[in-house]
C-alpha cells in the first residue's frame, strides 16, 4: 500500500481526468479494502464483493465531487470500516431469510493452548468487567449482545431515544475498555 | 483524552452499527481520516463491539445456531418436499422428463432501493419503512408494508426484460412451465467464468413452476420493514457479462458442480458444458456502464 505522501495529489489529477490516477486510485482502494477485510475477519466469501464496493463507492464519491481526504490511506481504511458494517447490518437484518449472501464470519485462527489460555481470561476478564457496569448499562448490553436486538428495538423495548441508546452503548463499551485495560489486556488483546 | 460530545458518542456507535444514510457515513470517514483522536475512540469502539459479539456468539452456540438456520432448514425442507412432489407430478403428466418451458430475460438491478422502485412506474416514489434506513435515503415511510410490498411483487412479474441491458448489478427475470433447477453463469468480456447462482460447489437450486426473479425478489418483508436486494454485481472492470442462464428438470441426485466449468473461457464453452449436464440454455448480456 503507498503511504499518503506518495497519494499527494492523487485525488485531484482523479478529478482532473487523469485515467492512470484513476486506475491507481482503484488500485488503492481495493488493496486498502482486502487488507482491512481480512484483518476485521470480513466473511471469506463476501471479501471480493465488498472490496469492490469500496472502489465503487469511493469512485462515485469522487464523480459527485467529493471533498478530497487529507490522508486518503486513512479514508480508504474507514471506507471499509462503513462498507462493512453496512454488510454485518444487512446480514443481521436479513440471516433468517433465505439469502444466498448469507454466510457465517471468517473462523477464528487455530486454537493453540496459549491462545485457549488467554481467550478464557480474557472471557473471565469481559465478564467480570460487565458485572461492574451499571444496571442500565449491563442490560442495554444484554439487549444488544445476547437479545440480538438492533437499536431501535431496544429504544421501544426501555422506552428510550435511540440516540440515547447509542450513547449508553458508546459509554458501557468504553467502561468495559477501560476495565479490561485495568486488568492488564492490551488494545490488540482485544482484536479479532 | 477529550470526552466526546454525546452527539458524537452517538455518531460513533451509529457508524458501527451502519445505521448512517450514505452521505453523513462519508462524511464521518473523511472527518475520521482527519482526527486521530475520534478515529481511535471509533476503532476502539468497534473492537469492542466486535469482542461481546464473538462473546455472546461463542456463549451460546446452541441457541445462536439454531435461532439462525431453523429457517433455512424448513426452507430447504419445503423446497425439496415440493421438488419432490412436483418431480411426480411432472412424470406423471409429460412422461418424457424433457425441460420446461421457460421464459428468462435480464433486467437492471440498482445500487438503493429509492433508485429501484423509481424504475418502476407503478412504484415511483413509495418509500415503505425501511428502504430509508437501508439504503441511505431520508424520506419518511409514505406506504404500508402490505401495500408495498403486493404492488412491488405485481410490478416484478410485469417486468418483461430483454436480452441486454447496461447496470451495475442485474436481475433474471424467470417464468417457469414446470419446477425446475436453474443456474446461472457468466464471463466476463476477458473470458473469465463467474457462478452466480448457484456458488461455487452448491447444488443448483430448485424453483417452482411460475414467475420468479434470479438471484431473489428485490422486496421482502424482514420483521416491520422491507429489506432490499440489488440482484447479481457486474464485477468493477468485467466490461460486458454474457450470462447463461440454465434450466433442466429437478433431478434427485446432485449431478451438477458449477466448479467445473469455470475453467472454461468463453461463453460458448460453458452454454456446451451446461448443454451437456441437460441444462436448456439462454444467453443474455449486461454491459457495464462507464463511470
Amino acid at each position: 500500500m503507498a503511504d499518503a505522501a506518495g497519494d499527494d495529489g492523487l485525488w485531484e489529477r482523479c478529478r482532473a481526468g487523469d485515467a492512470g490516477a484513476r486506475e491507481r486510485l482503484a488500485e488503492l482502494a481495493r488493496a486498502c479494502a482486502l487488507a482491512e477485510l481480512v484483518r476485521r475477519r470480513a466473511p471469506r466469501e463476501a471479501v471480493a464483493d465488498l472490496a469492490q464496493e469500496v472502489v465503487r463507492s469511493t469512485l462515485a464519491f469522487l464523480a459527485r465531487g467529493g471533498a478530497a481526504p487529507r490522508e486518503l490511506p486513512a479514508f480508504l481504511k474507514y471506507r471499509t470500516w462503513g462498507v462493512l458494517s453496512d454488510h454485518r447490518k444487512r446480514m443481521r437484518t436479513t440471516l433468517p431469510l433465505a439469502d444466498a449472501a448469507a454466510a457465517p464470519e471468517r473462523k477464528a485462527p487455530e486454537a493453540t493452548p496459549e491462545r485457549s489460555a488467554h481467550r478464557l481470561q480474557l472471557a473471565r476478564a469481559l465478564a467480570d468487567c460487565r458485572q461492574r457496569l451499571a444496571g442500565e448499562q449491563r442490560e442495554t448490553l444484554e439487549l444488544r449482545y445476547e437479545g440480538q436486538l438492533d437499536s431501535q428495538a431496544i429504544a421501544d423495548q426501555l422506552g428510550l431515544h435511540r440516540n440515547t441508546v447509542h450513547v449508553r452503548v458508546f459509554r458501557a463499551l468504553a467502561a468495559l475498555r477501560e476495565c479490561l485495560g485495568r486488568k492488564g489486556f492490551a488494545a490488540e488483546d482485544l482484536e479479532p | 483524552m477529550k470526552e466526546l460530545s454525546g452527539e458524537d458518542m452517538a455518531l460513533c456507535v451509529a457508524y458501527v452499527d451502519g445505521l448512517l444514510p450514505e452521505a453523513r457515513r462519508l462524511e464521518f470517514e473523511l472527518r475520521l481520516a482527519e482526527d486521530r483522536e475520534l478515529a481511535r475512540r471509533v476503532a476502539e469502539l468497534l473492537s469492542t463491539d466486535e469482542l461481546l459479539r464473538r462473546a455472546a456468539a461463542e456463549r451460546t452456540p446452541v441457541l445462536d445456531s439454531a435461532r439462525r438456520w431453523k429457517p433455512w432448514i424448513w426452507a430447504a425442507s419445503l423446497a425439496a418436499a415440493a421438488g419432490i412432489l412436483a418431480a411426480i407430478a411432472l412424470h406423471l403428466t409429460s412422461g418424457d422428463g424433457g425441460a420446461p418451458r421457460t421464459l428468462i430475460a435480464v433486467a437492471p438491478g440498482f445500487e438503493s432501493a429509492a433508485r429501484c422502485i423509481d424504475s418502476f412506474p407503478e412504484l415511483a416514489g413509495l418509500r415503505p419503512e425501511g428502504v430509508d434506513r437501508l439504503r441511505g435515503e431520508s424520506e419518511s415511510a409514505n406506504v404500508e408494508l402490505a401495500s408495498f410490498l403486493e404492488k412491488a411483487k405485481a410490478a416484478e412479474a410485469a417486468l418483461r426484460g430483454s436480452d441486454e441491458v447496461e447496470a451495475g448489478y442485474f436481475v433474471v427475470p424467470i417464468e417457469l412451465g414446470a419446477s425446475a433447477e436453474c443456474v446461472v453463469l457468466a464471463v466476463d468480456a476477458h473470458g473469465k467464468a463467474l457462478a452466480l447462482l448457484p456458488a461455487a460447489g452448491e447444488a443448483p437450486p430448485r424453483l417452482e413452476a411460475g414467475r420468479h426473479t434470479l438471484p431473489s425478489p428485490r422486496f421482502a418483508l424482514d420483521g416491520e420493514r422491507v429489506i432490499y436486494r440489488r440482484g447479481f454485481l457486474v464485477p468493477l472492470g468485467a466490461g460486458r457479462l454474457d450470462v447463461l442462464v440454465g434450466v433442466r428438470t429437478a433431478r434427485e441426485v446432485v449431478d451438477f458442480d458449477a466448479n467445473a466449468l469455470l475453467a472454461e473461457s468463453s461463453a460458448d464453452g460453458v452454454a456446451r458444458r451446461l448443454a451437456d449436464a441437460g441444462f436448456e440454455v439462454r444467453r443474455v448480456a449486461v454491459r457495464e456502464p462507464p463511470e
